[in-house]
């Protein structure tokens, strides 16, 4: 859609994985500009105020408090930049307490060259991504249970059917494309449909939800 | 752990079998890291064991046998009882299947647990198959997934056609009410 490339400020506490990331970016597409890296929460702090990127893929892991650290203390200078979690971790606290603190969406760190080029463009038209584990952790912190804690808020604590049904088809590994024609949807409806649970994700106080982001100590 | 990277560096010119390795290893990691059941669950039940355990061992053996990966989402868990050892052993041949016919390095596992029964996507972006034509030797998907489904009240869809991968749908009706909270 833009002719300018999306710029991105990379931000992992291993130098061997930026530069392998950056390469990768540089060399597969035109279409996402590496303006900066940094190696630990302060570095990525100063950097991205300095550099101002559209897009910043963050770790979740880093000593000093991690992605989160890093996303709290951005985020009110410049919310416009957009944070994109990128993690070997699988652990729903890690994952939900990153999504919760303001990332736009969690992809894991295998993901293919092109997959992240898709999913750094996506986030930076204001779309969310969910990978197929995030998909299943919402979907679980979302599920009814006997026994879980009243529902105070159902416009933010529970999702509809059919961000459900997107949800499912996401966790089964389909790309948005593929949704759509299987729940005969636009794309755009999907995106609109993934952002909402995006939404309801960050602002729910639905007990797993809080639970998961309390245990990292963000709420 | 030692010993897998030694093996890593002998067989740097096979990387199939280098990826084989390492994710084995990334597998045992991380079951050390985040506990038996994945993601920090504090229910220990002492018997029979869960079912997101026995299908994240399923999916392993396969990656492992096979050398491809296995991506599993579980939603929910149950306590395993006989229709869902059966339900774990079917997607298991699902899996297998998919590694050997599709010609694809990963398969997707999708499994979610509702009061009333389990389901279980098996789902490759391979060659697919036309299922009005299945070749001989593909009994698996009759004798071991189907057989085994039905023997237990569960039900297979597949879906798929030439070119457009398969997605082996398996559904188990939960009976019996969990006894233990």
């Amino acid at each position: 859609m833009s002719e300018t490339p999306v710029t991105v400020f990379l931000v992992d506490d291993h130098a061997l994985f930026r530069a392998g990331v950056r390469t990768e970016l540089d060399s597969i597409t035109d279409e996402v500009r590496v303006v900066g890296e940094a190696g630990s929460v302060g570095e990525a702090v100063a950097g991205i105020v300095r550099t101002k990127p559209q897009v910043v893929l963050l770790d979740v892991h880093m000593p000093d408090g991690g992605g989160a650290e890093v996303l709290r203390r951005v985020r009110p200078e410049l919310p416009d930049v957009v944070f994109l979690a990128l993690s070997v971790s699988d652990a729903a606290e890690d994952v939900i307490a990153v999504i919760r603190a303001g990332a736009r969406g969690y992809v894991t760190k295998t993901i293919s060259s092109a997959e992240l080029v898709a999913a750094v463009v996506r986030v930076a038209d204001g779309d969310a991504v969910f990978s197929p584990r995030l998909a299943g952790f919402v979907l679980d912190a979302f599920a009814d249970r006997p026994g879980s804690a009243p529902i105070s808020d159902p416009e933010l604590d529970l999702l509809t059917p059919r961000e459900r049904d997107v949800l499912r088809l996401l966790a089964r590994g389909y790309a948005y494309k593929e949704i759509a024609s299987e729940l005969f949807i636009s794309v755009k409806t999907v995106e609109t449909h993934v952002s909402s649970v995006l939404r309801k994700t960050q602002l729910s106080n639905r007990y797993e939800l809080s639970r998961w982001a309390s245990d990292r100590r963000l709420v | 752990m030692l010993q897998t990277l030694a093996l890593i560096q002998k067989q740097a010119e096979t990387p199939k079998e280098v990826a084989r390795l390492a994710r084995g290893q990334e597998r045992e990691l991380r079951g050390w890291l985040y506990g038996p059941s994945g993601y920090g669950e504090q229910d220990e039940t002492a018997g029979g064991g869960q079912f997101s355990a026995a299908l994240a061992a399923a999916c392993g053996e396969v990656e492992d046998a096979f050398a491809i990966s296995v991506s599993q989402v579980v939603v929910g868990d149950a306590e395993l009882d006989e229709p869902l050892i059966a339900l774990v052993q079917a997607a298991r041949e699902a899996i297998v299947n998919a590694a050997k016919h599709a010609g694809v390095e990963e398969v997707s596992v999708y499994a979610e647990v509702e009061p009333t029964g389990v389901t279980v996507f098996v789902r490759d972006r391979g060659k697919g198959f036309d299922p009005d034509e299945v070749p001989g030797d593909r009994h698996g998907l009759a004798d071991s997934i189907r057989g085994r489904m039905e023997r237990n009240g569960g039900t297979v869809r597949v879906r798929t056609g030439l070119g457009e991968g398969t997605e082996v749908q398996l559904e188990m009706p939960l009976t019996t009410q969990k006894g233990s909270s």
